[in-house]
């Protein structure tokens, strides 16, 4: 799959940013393939944005290379990258109109005015805002600046588009409004998508692919939902929706499977799928299961039990805090079916837990990458 | 609550918090926040000036008695007639717009350097280039006499190389030079502050959209600071034109500017009428100065805090 290089938009090759003492990325190697929403994800500090400024070209790297289109980038200002990037705050020209802002990349280009105004036009129809040309961007809501700064990155027909947390400054509503939004002009354009953002929800309803980093370096890069189901250690178990992490020890590996028997409080031996591709070192001794919280029942026969220390109502389902000897366990109950005045629990009640080892992750411990 | 008639005037027929509340948001309130500013001005520029346009058509300044007063233009006729007065408002305007030129020339990359550099020493480097505002004018100026006199700095350094001596001192480029140093402050916080209020990730937009530095510049961050650059320009200007401390200790008896000879129609000369008739028309240059620059240039830089 990676050895194919044909389909590959972006290559960052070992790159590493230093800035002073701090390195903000640290031998950084990633792919993105023609075409593709790919995500950076990762706390605030971890080098996404970095990242995406040295694709670019507001940053140089250190050292390694960035390719853009098979070409090294190391050397190329970013006003000759065919970079759209869309900024933070937008960074709109408040002494242009929207019309003057749309149309900027291409007066840059040279194209001539006529054929100018039909684009611009044209582009923010795309977006949604057509006919407002002649507003200025101080006029404009904060979900439609943030619309005429995609168009105008758009409007240049850019072989990449980088987004730098473009939703982050606006309410959740509209947020969740112009995600749907975002992913329906990605898909209507198809240009290839570099989107770096701190909110895991985003990324995991928008992305074909996601590249989580960390203090600088390269966590786990996959499918949301192989990220999600199979996050490779700790911190992504955490860091990608709620984590419920019970350590344990490997008893038996198998081609598919291993066997792993909790320690302590959840006295249970579970034969939980993994990828045959792993390395077996990860799947020997000390490992952590994760469970998610949706994923775990409230049965009369649990193999474990616990009181319920909290309980929250979240319209579809119910969201328990159940603590087992100490830990504290999340558990999320659909309320489908369930009576609708009164509730399911009560607090202080015990509750026997079950789940499905299928729907486990082992997470390797030790070993923070 | 039965007794509640429910009528608007019901409602804002409250207690003292209602009667506190609507003095607040009356009127009279902005009259009283006002009123010490304009108070001010009206006591101290208003009236003065008023005093000063009626020496200036009176044959004898101070009048004698107000009650029988004749007016006359004969003020104004010798002003006109004398062509050393003229000259000399044409010099002053002329020196006025070469100060205000090299402020803004000397200004801007340093307004632009500071508004845009990570160094920590920015502060630092702001309070150097404003630290004229804070020593006396008069002893500033007298320290610029020993570069220039005859046997100043200027001269000793090009006596070394066997050059000179010049004649600086009392010449108009000495005026210039000092007038530049008095005024850049007022020229460089509008020009910065007008370049720092520019959102960095805006030259970076305009980069990314194909625009390399000099296009960047030109589109984006100089449009954006016109409104600083206008701002001060205007304010220069004014300042030096109506110079008088600076012309009077640089460029002597040959090289005054207006307000010199000015006061010395009050001072030496004892001839208010016709110094009174000076100032109403530098008055009046000024002012028609300041309308045409807003009507064709604009200052709104000057009254909007926030570009």
């Amino acid at each position: 799959m990676t050895s194919d290089t044909s389909d590959v938009i972006v290559a960052l090759e070992s790159i590493v940013k230093r800035f002073g003492d701090l390195t903000a990325v640290d031998d950084l190697s990633v792919q993105i393939k023609e075409g593709e929403f790919f995500s950076l994800l990762g706390p605030s500090g971890c080098g996404k944005t970095t990242t995406l400024r040295m694709i670019a070209g507001f940053e140089t790297p250190t050292s390694g290379t960035v390719r853009i289109n098979g070409q090294e980038m190391n050397d190329v200002p970013s006003y000759k990258r065919d970079t759209g990037m869309v900024f933070q705050g937008y960074a709109l020209f408040p002494h242009k109109t929207v019309g003057e802002n749309v149309g900027f990349g291409l007066k840059m280009q040279g194209v001539p005015e006529a054929e100018r105004r039909e684009k611009v036009s044209e582009t923010l129809e795309l977006v949604n805002l057509p006919g407002l040309e002649d507003r200025s961007p101080d006029e404009l809501s904060g979900g439609q600046q943030q619309r005429v700064a995609l168009a105008r990155a758009l409007a240049i027909e850019p072989s990449l588009l980088l987004l730098d947390e473009p939703l982050s400054n606006l309410d959740y509503k509209l947020r969740k409004e112009l995600r749907f939004e975002l992913k329906r002009i990605q898909r209507e354009t198809g240009v290839t998508t570099v989107y770096v953002t701190h909110n895991q929800e985003e990324a995991m309803s928008l992305s074909d692919r996601i590249l989580i980093m960390n203090d600088g370096h390269r966590e786990q890069l996959g499918s949301p939902q192989r990220i999600y189901n199979r996050p490779k250690n700790r911190f992504i178990a955490d860091f990608i929706g709620e984590a419920n992490l019970f350590s344990g020890r490997v008893a038996n590996r198998g081609d598919r499977t291993v066997d792993v028997e909790l320690n302590g409080t959840v006295e249970e031996r579970l034969t939980v799928p993994i990828e045959g591709t792993e390395s077996d070192a990860e799947f020997e001794g000390e490992v952590a299961l994760n469970v998610r919280p949706e994923h775990i029942d409230v049965t009369d026969n649990g193999f474990v039990s616990g009181e319920v220390v909290s309980m929250t109502y979240l319209g579809k389902s119910t969201r328990l805090l159940v603590d087992i000897d100490g830990k504290e366990v999340q558990v999320e109950v659909p309320n489908e079916g369930a009576s609708i005045d009164e509730q399911q629990f009560e607090i202080g009640s015990t509750v026997g837990l079950s789940w499905d080892a299928g729907s486990c992750a082992v997470v390797p411990e030790g070993g923070d990458r | 609550m039965s007794e509640r008639h429910g009528t608007d005037a019901d409602l804002s027929d409250g207690g003292v918090s209602d009667t506190v509340g609507r003095l607040l948001r009356s009127k009279y309130l902005r009259v009283f926040q006002l009123s010490p500013a304009l108070l001010w001005i009206g006591v101290f520029l208003l009236i003065p000036f008023c005093i000063i346009i009626l020496y200036s058509f009176v044959p004898e300044a101070p009048p004698d008695q107000l009650t029988s007063v004749q007016l006359t233009i004969q003020n104004y006729v010798e002003f006109y007639n004398s062509s050393i007065y003229l000259s000399i408002l044409l010099d002053s305007f002329l020196i006025a717009v070469f100060t205000t030129a090299f402020t803004l020339l000397m200004t801007y990359p340093a307004a632009y350097y500071i508004a845009f550099t990570d160094s920590k020493y920015k502060n630092l480097l702001l309070l150097l280039l404003i630290l004229p505002f804070w020593m006396n004018v008069v002893i500033r100026t007298y320290a610029w006499r020993q570069i220039f006199g005859e046997s100043g700095l200027v001269n000793y350094a090009l006596g070394v190389i066997n050059a000179g001596p010049v004649e600086i001192l009392f010449t108009m480029p000495a005026v210039v030079i000092g007038l530049i140093h008095v005024f850049l402050p007022f020229m460089l916080i509008p020009v910065y502050s007008s370049l720092s209020n520019i959102d960095r990730s805006q030259v970076e937009s305009a980069k990314n959209l194909g625009a390399n530095d000099l296009r960047a510049f030109y589109e984006i961050t100089m449009p954006q600071s016109l409104p600083g650059v206008s701002a001060g320009v205007m304010i220069v200007f004014v300042l030096s034109f109506g110079a008088f401390v600076t012309p009077n200790l640089l460029g002597g008896q040959q090289n005054g500017m207006i307000a010199n000879v000015v006061g010395s129609m009050f001072l030496e000369l004892q001839s208010w009428g016709v110094g009174s008739a000076i100032a109403v028309v530098f008055t009046l240059m000024v002012l028609l100065l300041v309308y045409l620059f807003n009507r064709f240039v604009g200052l709104s830089g000057l009254y909007e805090v926030s570009a």
